[in-house]
């Protein structure tokens, strides 16, 4: 039995997942990988996995490393699962592992977007537990992860929207704890929509200029293009009954108004959790010619503010330049700038 | 029409030997599968579909799940050859590649149509019943039992706007086998429920090709007392018997002897010696099987309805403790089996 005593898988072990897990592993929990990509699952089971942190490299053996087709053939049941794969893979991904999770167990999404509705609608709102995830990393070779921010430089946030839920989330915090530091918030879904407010300027935009994301703000008018991203997340995110809350470590006293605050929080990403090289996942999923993102983030905000009759002129842009990017009607790059920040004059 | 860009979604044994017929015809078809060595073996030297008196082999477009991400174009038609418990998952999987007017056809076994609808709207669904015998014993290579020319596809739809589709989809499944097209898709699916509560599980559960185990004694009472629950719990929800797999109206007139009916025609026309069932070969491959699906849904339903099932039930116990890895499958199940029920 691991000194948790839970039974713990990694759903989805890309950059992210593979670097948290190996965190989990060393620290002697019980943790099976699940992974779509197989010539990854190979390289892991051959060689362990290994994580490139700024300071040092660790290779550790993964125990268990399954491939998604493997899944069948469980016959245990899970405690804790933690969910990495792309916000657009939640439902499925959910779906596939459902019949493996514990009638007690959870399932924690560790993603962008708001998956903690999809994570609920499969396996019920007593056993979904959302989670921010602020940490750089990237994996472009099987079996090799740079993680950019170590452990001490990584930050989550974890919260149940159910009081059932929520009364299991220190059993994650004490697990996730390994791979960085963890606070149990009351209002997880406030916190996600904080993060999606660094994410609706950060993710996109950089990825449409092809530029790592401390290249791009420092391109003339791009700083402020993603904060108006984030100013309408922002307002997207009261629109929807959250709260402005502090995340990354921010107190309640650094919590200012929707336009400043989206600044401040685009400001602690380029900060505190990203390096000179940094590329956002939406730029590593275009360089591997995968779906990104984009729909579960400006899709979101232009989304819910139409709800409520208000629009999201700078949110609706960036959704069209990477649908146009996604379609191959547009090449991303540099280039894309002047039109990045020409926004479409409304019609009437 | 010919530009009409097809996915087969599970191209193991069954969907691999129709994937094969519709790129063996020409059609824009894309073989989306999740084992990695059998999207490597049909990538490197293609398909191999062996069948009794003719072997087919192609060139397909292959496609591993995890490469899903990076399509472009839509489908207007997916045929999904996943295992019942997977449906809902693979359903949503493919959703984001389905087009706004395309078809989702569970081409598989269980009451998988109004899971699917409940993923992609019942106007995107088609519900199918399939009879097709194959194994695929090592990647790349099928061993089909059941040629084009004894392969039998019925489908229909739950949702009026569904209606005009189902032409699509029979017209692609017509290169596999002969398509009947039916109005009632549930009640239709529900006599294949029948015919796989009689003879999947329990003779998976003797660990026999279909065909050794029936003369097992006392196993054909098993059988039979399985497949008549099904046929009352069926009749409690309101499912009419149909004159499907070789029988005919008068056979279905008479709900007492339908279902010893049903397993011999079954057995005369479709069980091929050495043929094993699709729950056996799960087992050998340490793999969950669709009893669940089967002679669960059976005990669900039947619980549902207010219909007693005890010789289901017994077959979905012993069926889990072989899952737990409590016992093997073998003829001495039998005894557990008559004991249970």
């Amino acid at each position: 039995m691991s000194p948790l005593g839970k039974k713990i898988a990694f759903v989805g072990t890309g950059a992210q997942g593979s670097g948290i897990g190996a965190d989990l592993i060393r620290a002697g929990l019980d943790v099976t990988f699940i992974e779509q990509w197989p010539a990854h699952v190979e390289a892991m089971r051959a060689r362990g996995i290994e994580v490139r942190l700024p300071l040092e490299t660790v290779i550790t053996p993964v125990p268990t490393a399954l491939h998604l087709c493997e899944v069948a053939a469980l016959r245990e049941k899970f405690d804790i699962v933690f969910v990495l794969v792309k916000a657009y893979d939640t439902r499925w991904t959910v779906e596939l592992i459902r019949p493996y999770l514990a009638d007690d167990g959870v399932v924690v999404g560790l993603q962008n977007g708001m998956s903690i509705d999809d994570i609920a609608a499969v396996v019920g709102p007593e056993r979904t537990i959302g989670a921010v995830i602020e940490m750089a990393s990237n994996m472009y070779e099987p079996g090799v992860v740079t993680r950019q921010n170590a452990p001490e430089n990584s930050w989550f946030a974890l919260g149940g929207v159910h009081p059932e839920a929520q009364r299991r989330a220190p059993d994650v915090q004490e697990a996730l704890q390994h791979a960085g530091t963890v606070e149990v918030t009351d209002d997880i879904r406030s916190s996600k929509w904080m993060k999606l407010v660094a994410n609706a300027g950060e993710l996109v935009p950089s990825a449409i200029l092809d530029e790592a994301l401390a290249d791009a703000v420092r391109m003339p008018g791009v700083h402020e293009f993603m904060v108006e991203c984030g100013k309408e997340a922002a307002r997207a995110a009261v629109a929807d009954g959250s709260r402005l809350v502090p995340i990354f470590g921010l107190t309640a006293e650094q919590v200012t108004g929707p336009e400043q605050y989206a600044a401040d929080l685009l400001g602690e990403v380029l900060d505190k959790y990203s390096l000179p090289d940094t590329r956002t996942t939406v730029l590593q999923d275009w360089m591997k010619g995968r779906h990104s993102e984009y729909l579960e983030v400006n899709g979101l905000v232009v989304d819910v503010l139409a709800r409520t009759g208000e629009v999201a002129p700078y949110n609706a842009h960036t959704v069209e330049l990477a649908r146009r990017i996604e379609a191959g009607e547009l090449e991303r790059g540099p280039q894309n700038l002047d039109l990045l920040l020409t926004l479409p004059v409304p019609a009437g | 029409m010919s530009d009409q860009k097809i996915a087969i979604l599970g191209s193991g044994a069954n969907g691999a030997s129709i994937g094969a017929d519709l790129t063996a015809a020409g059609l824009d078809v894309t073989l989306i599968e999740q084992w990695p060595a059998h999207v490597e073996a049909m990538r490197a030297s293609g398909l191999t579909i062996e069948m009794p008196d003719t072997t087919l082999h192609v060139e397909p477009r292959t496609m591993h799940l995890c490469e899903v991400a990076t399509l472009r174009a839509r489908f207007d038609v997916v045929l999904m050859l996943m295992k019942a418990y997977d449906s809902v998952w693979a359903a949503e999987l493919i959703r984001p590649y389905l087009a706004e007017d395309g078809i989702l056809a569970g081409v598989q076994n269980g009451m998988s149509t109004d899971a699917i609808a409940s993923v992609v709207g019942p106007g995107r669904t088609m519900g199918t019943v399939i009879e097709i015998s194959s194994t695929m014993s090592e990647p790349g290579v099928v061993r089909r039992h059941s040629g084009p020319a004894r392969s039998w596809f019925a489908i229909g739809s739950i949702d009026p706007s569904a209606e005009p589709r189902r032409e699509d989809v029979a017209k692609l499944l017509r290169h596999s086998g002969t398509v009947e097209i039916v109005d009632d898709i549930r009640a239709t699916k529900w006599m294949k429920l029948i015919s796989n509560a009689t003879v999947l599980v329990p003779t998976a559960i003797v660990g026999l090709p279909m065909f050794d185990a029936i003369t097992l004694p006392r196993l054909r009472e098993v059988m039979v007392g399985a497949g008549r629950e099904a046929r009352d719990v069926g009749a409690a929800a309101g499912y009419p018997l149909l004159p499907i797999f070789g029988l005919s109206a008068e056979d279905v007139a008479q709900p007492d002897s339908v279902v010893d009916t049903l397993l011999d025609e079954l057995y005369e026309r479709f069980v091929l010696p050495g043929a094993t069932t699709t729950v056996l070969q799960d087992w050998t491959k340490n793999r969950h099987s669709e009893v669940d699906d089967i002679n669960g849904t059976v005990v669900s339903e039947g619980a549902r309805l207010g219909v007693p099932t005890p010789v289901n039930s017994a077959v979905v116990e012993v069926a889990h403790r072989i899952e737990r890895g409590e016992m093997d499958p073998g003829p001495a199940n039998l005894d557990a089996l008559l004991r249970l029920s």
